[in-house]
């Protein structure tokens, strides 16, 4: 009888890791201590995604850029960066929920640094999951 | 003869001679798909889909990121990426179709069907959706929800999950689209 307690005790706990590891991942993870793989500037983004069909999605990458607009449009909070120079073209920050305070003092025309995991690009490029890295 | 000439120049300049068509983007469309069955509710949705709509010729294109769905858990959504609509081959889906009688001159609401073809994991099917479009102040808003079924994108999944997934998806979108200057 206590071995089948056991038994199944050890059940239980192995199907609550499975579930636990099962419900996180970096879709959900707090970006904040996660070191970028690699830093672009937004017009740089977009143009390297543009030109190379190959790129690694699902990396954590830091873009630097200027405030186009902070929207709260689907109840997502979302930053659009622009680049210098390009036009109708930008990247698209859907903003993890704990940026909530940060995002109310963000303004357009600011120059941000934004850390998030990077999904790929239609006309702009879309990255999930995103932290304000730091002001510049 | 300058004269003439200054008022040809004048009516051709505030004409356009050269027409070009108005289009309408949305950047952040949101699409949504929910599988219910006795077993589980699935639910994902993707919130950076982009549409662009001519308003002159009626015609409506959508693109998304398939790797861009959120599911309530990491599981589902490695369960989608990898096992069933294999992102990594097939990153997009796409609809391109045409608003049949749609009257831009309308404010308001109108409901219209949109005909077209829907090109997923490598297949494409022919659909037709009832959707209803807003137009308010300089936005065009279009919503909608329709079915469709799995077994018509050539999706595979293991008997062992098949009472997992619905055979018929319900799937919901909304677009707010602003003008646009391709």
């Amino acid at each position: 009888m206590v071995r089948f307690s056991s038994f199944l005790f050890a059940i239980v706990f192995i199907f609550s890791i499975f579930l636990f590891v099962g419900c996180g991942g970096r879709i959900n993870e707090d970006l904040s201590s996660v070191e970028p793989t690699k830093r672009y500037s937004a017009e740089n983004l977009i143009s390297t995604l543009q030109s190379n069909k190959e790129y690694n999605s699902e990396e954590v990458i830091a873009v630097s850029g200027i405030v186009y607009e902070v929207n709260s449009i689907n109840k997502r909070i979302t930053i659009l960066l622009a680049g210098d120079t390009l036009k109708e073209r930008f990247v698209i920050c859907d903003m993890n929920t704990s940026q909530i305070s940060i995002i109310k003092t963000i303004r357009k025309g600011d120059s941000i640094l934004i850390k998030g995991l990077l999904k790929g690009i239609l006309k702009d490029v879309i990255m999930l999951n995103c932290v304000i890295e730091k002001d510049q | 003869m300058i004269r003439v000439l200054a008022i040809f120049f004048l009516i051709a300049g505030s004409t356009n001679l050269v027409e070009v068509d108005e289009k309408v983007i949305a950047r952040q469309g949101k699409v949504s798909f929910f599988s219910y069955t006795s077993v589980e509710d699935i639910k994902a949705e993707n919130n950076q889909v982009l549409s662009v709509i001519d308003l002159d010729q009626k015609k409506i294109a959508v693109s998304m990121l398939m790797n861009a769905f959120i599911f309530e858990k990491a599981l589902m959504r490695e369960h989608f990426n990898e096992s069933y609509l294999e992102s990594d081959i097939y990153p997009k889906a796409v609809f391109e179709g045409e608003i049949i009688d749609f009257d831009r001159t309308i404010t308001g609401e109108q409901t219209r069907i949109i005909k077209g073809v829907f090109a997923m994991h490598g297949k494409s099917k022919e659909l037709e959706i009832k959707s209803k479009i807003e137009k308010k102040d300089n936005k065009y808003i279009v919503s909608g929800v329709f079915e469709t079924l799995v077994k018509d994108y050539d999706i595979n999944i293991p008997p062992l999950l098949a009472g997992n997934i619905a055979k018929s998806i319900s799937v919901e979108f909304r677009f707010e689209y602003e003008p646009y200057e391709d």
